[in-house]
């Protein structure tokens, strides 16, 4: 029988820190922001070339730094990478870093959680030397639904991506259904 | 035809117009090395005693990964000046370790004043369709941005 919600979140190996809560609470709280966060990394060659290989893209503003240059300003990361560069943390680093994590603060009903759409726009390419900011916002939450997976609500998440001189980069709307697993007891 | 070897221009395209897309074996080792060139230790995606207990069979590409297969479909066609400027992605199904990957892509409309494309892209796992994707996509676009 799973215990208490500290018990849940000491278990829980996403890292998101979910923790249960109402849909009633989860209401309570739509419009809820984060502080703005940075990107722990610059955009740089090696990591868009490592994505570029996973996607096997040959696109040459990924690979070819003198014809990037003159197209771009120089290379550029996949448009792909967007969380990579901005939100995605590092497992590990010398100092504590502070991890924002809006799921984390968001009680709602649920023990698992999967992407369901993504909705972004593309305002400047994202070159080598950018460094991200983004400020996410929780911007919705259904009604609960009936899924193949489970029980569970869609939650909306509204992202704004800016670099370090605060040019507009990108904007993302993230749905994600907050689950309890079929296969979960009582 | 090679990818990126042309820049098309809107003149060029034409609603209905197929994009040719690309197949890949999506084995474990890829699965890990998205995880790994994504930053993206979501256990679902690495732990295969994970993903079984969502109610996946076994470990999963992530979101990013299809994002890109997308947007590689959309760029090999249109070319490397061209820039993705929206994508709008479901995803209804998951593409396994083990499946292969097949996407494709149609121009379901055109906008010529701001020379811009859109593609509805398909990403199938073998059984099914597994992610849509529709893309906003700025031709050719002039050096220097």
């Amino acid at each position: 029988m799973p215990g208490t919600n500290q018990a849940r979140q000491a278990a829980d190996p996403t890292g998101l820190n979910l923790v249960e809560g109402t849909y009633e609470e989860a209401l309570d709280l739509m419009g809820l922001r984060t502080d703005v966060y940075f990107g722990q990394v610059v955009v740089e060659e090696a990591s868009v070339r490592y994505y570029a290989a996973a996607i096997e893209d040959a696109n040459p503003g990924y690979w070819d730094s003198s014809w990037a240059t003159h197209q771009w300003g120089g290379v550029v990361a996949p448009p792909g990478m967007l969380l990579t560069l901005s939100k995605i943390r590092l497992p590990w680093t010398p100092e504590p870093e502070p991890r924002p994590n809006l799921m984390a603060q968001i009680r709602a009903p649920g023990t698992s959680v999967i992407n369901v759409e993504t909705d972004v726009e593309f305002y400047r390419p994202f070159v080598v030397g950018t460094r991200f900011n983004v400020v996410d916002e929780f911007a919705d939450i259904s009604p609960e639904r009936q899924t193949r997976l489970g029980t569970g609500h869609f939650l909306t998440i509204v992202s704004r991506f800016r670099d370090q001189d605060g040019r507009d980069l990108a904007r993302a709307t993230n749905v994600m259904l907050r689950f309890t697993p079929r296969s979960e007891g009582m | 035809m090679s990818a990126y070897e042309t820049s098309l221009h809107v003149g060029d395209v034409a609603i209905g117009d197929r994009l040719a897309g690309f197949e890949m074996e999506v084995t474990f080792k890829k699965v890990i090395h998205d995880a790994a060139s994504t930053w993206d230790y979501f256990p679902g995606h690495h732990d295969p005693d994970y993903a079984r207990e969502q109610g996946q069979p076994t470990i999963y590409l992530n979101t990013m990964f299809l994002e890109g297969v997308i947007d590689r479909t959309v760029t090999e066609w249109a070319g490397p000046r061209s820039m993705i400027r929206r994508r709008r992605m479901r995803m209804a199904r998951s593409i396994f370790a083990g499946d292969t990957l097949r996407a494709v892509g149609e121009v379901v409309g055109i906008h010529p004043h701001g020379d811009l494309v859109e593609v509805r892209v398909e990403v199938s796992n073998g059984r099914e369709i597994a992610t849509t994707g529709d893309v906003t996509v700025q031709l050719d676009v002039s050096a220097p941005f």
